[in-house]
């Protein structure tokens, strides 16, 4: 068979130059036209689900254009509680279709409103404000919910380059940022290269952690699933536990204060919202758990909060109260515990409309 | 088969590779704890 390629630097003609400059960018124009259009006209978005996931800024402010385009709209913003991931990971049917983000995206549709999550797995606060100032240069929702847990205030998570999940969102910090590692090749490529950007998060649709965990998916696929279950939830167990360390949450500490800009941030925008902190599963962590120093830390952490909210009643400490049936874990909920939690929530939003001057009705 | 449609073919392969790579390739940039510290 002839190569297509032609047989050395004397018999490459000006004509093959010109076939491979107009195919190659051709495809690369019309590409990068399609993904632009699609991203505006929010066709992934319609047809796929990619709560739990975000891949750059760029992306994430084409999701917030294309909610704000939908009409009133809810902000959701929190960890992987809001998605679909650990429901993914203990093999739960229609996993994406019963996530906390969805539960509560469907409770909204019926008063005429949406609910855009950007919530993402592993997220942390400084994030969260970083996410929240994204949104400050896009368009408004009429209200924003929060959702926090107990690992964004982990001592591991509290200062340098483990002090932020997502490191495209530097640029929107406000605080000190030492530490932190500039934004990558990759965050450039994912502002500027639409493709790039749709192929990043079409990626995160079968994108597997590990090779083992790709080689496990497959051989469960097949019936031959190793029954291992009492070591994974061992070691989701060692691994949570620091979550839960009973030295006292400290009122200065990086977590707080990014809280802090963050609801200033949101009050300053007169924006109405909610924040909750997680339903936990007690009983899993069992001995591990500090229960009462666990309890007067939510207790300083409310306090923090309230004091920052034009209506105390805005802050809900959800971690009690959740039978132990609705869990998958430490803190995920079961696709029946996220319906409850949802409409839990959906109940307790402000349900009032954004107003510039940052009085409420 | 002419230069210009050789040059076509492999212009259009390359592309094709890239959106592989682009689509399939390495781990997600952004994501320092996605899967692990979920």
């Amino acid at each position: 068979m002839k190569s297509p390629f032609p047989r050395g630097p004397a018999s490459g003609s000006a004509a093959f130059v010109k076939g491979f400059s107009a195919a190659f960018l051709g495809l690369l124009l019309l590409a990068e036209l399609f993904c632009r259009w699609g991203s505006a006209q929010g066709i992934w978005y319609r047809h796929w689900d990619f709560t739990g996931n975000l891949v750059g800024a760029a992306e994430a402010g084409e999701r917030l254009d294309w909610a704000s385009r939908r009409g009133p709209w809810v902000l959701a913003l929190g960890d992987s509680v809001l998605g679909p991931t650990s429901l993914l990971e203990n093999r739960r049917p229609n996993a994406k279709s019963s996530t906390l983000a969805r539960e509560l995206d469907e409770a909204a549709g019926a008063s005429g409103q949406t609910v855009l999550s950007l919530g993402a797995d592993g997220i942390l606060i400084p994030d969260l404000e970083g996410l929240v100032a994204l949104a400050g240069r896009h368009s408004a929702p009429q209200q924003v919910l929060l959702i926090l847990n107990a690992r964004m205030f982990a001592p591991q998570y509290r200062s340098g380059t483990q002090a932020l999940s997502r490191e495209f969102l530097q640029p929107y910090l406000a605080g000190d940022r030492n530490g932190l590692s500039l934004p990558g090749w990759g965050d450039s490529a994912e502002r500027h290269w639409a493709l790039f950007r749709v192929a990043q998060l079409f990626k995160t649709l079968w994108y597997v952690p590990t090779q083992k965990a790709a080689i496990q998916r497959w051989l469960e696929s097949l019936g031959l699933g190793p029954a291992d279950e009492d070591l994974r939830l061992e070691l989701l167990k060692r691994q949570i536990a620091p979550f839960y360390d009973p030295a006292p949450w400290d009122e200065l500490s990086p977590p707080f204060q990014a809280l802090d800009r963050l609801l200033e941030d949101v009050r300053g925008r007169g924006l109405p919202v909610l924040v909750a902190f997680s339903p936990q599963n007690a009983s899993f962590l069992g001995s591990d758990l500090d229960q009462a120093a666990f309890r007067r830390n939510r207790e300083r952490l409310g306090g923090f909060i309230r004091a920052r909210l034009a209506d105390p009643k805005d802050y809900l400490d959800l971690a009690e109260g959740w039978d132990p049936s609705l869990f998958l874990d430490h803190c995920h909920l079961t696709p029946e515990g996220n319906r409850k939690l949802a409409s839990r929530l959906w109940a307790a939003l402000p349900q009032r409309t954004a107003d510039p001057g940052g009085h409420h009705e | 088969m002419n230069d210009f449609k050789r040059g076509l073919l492999s212009g259009a392969a390359l592309f094709l590779m890239i959106l592989v790579i682009l689509l399939f390739a390495g781990a997600l940039s952004a994501s320092k704890f996605i899967y692990v510290d979920f």
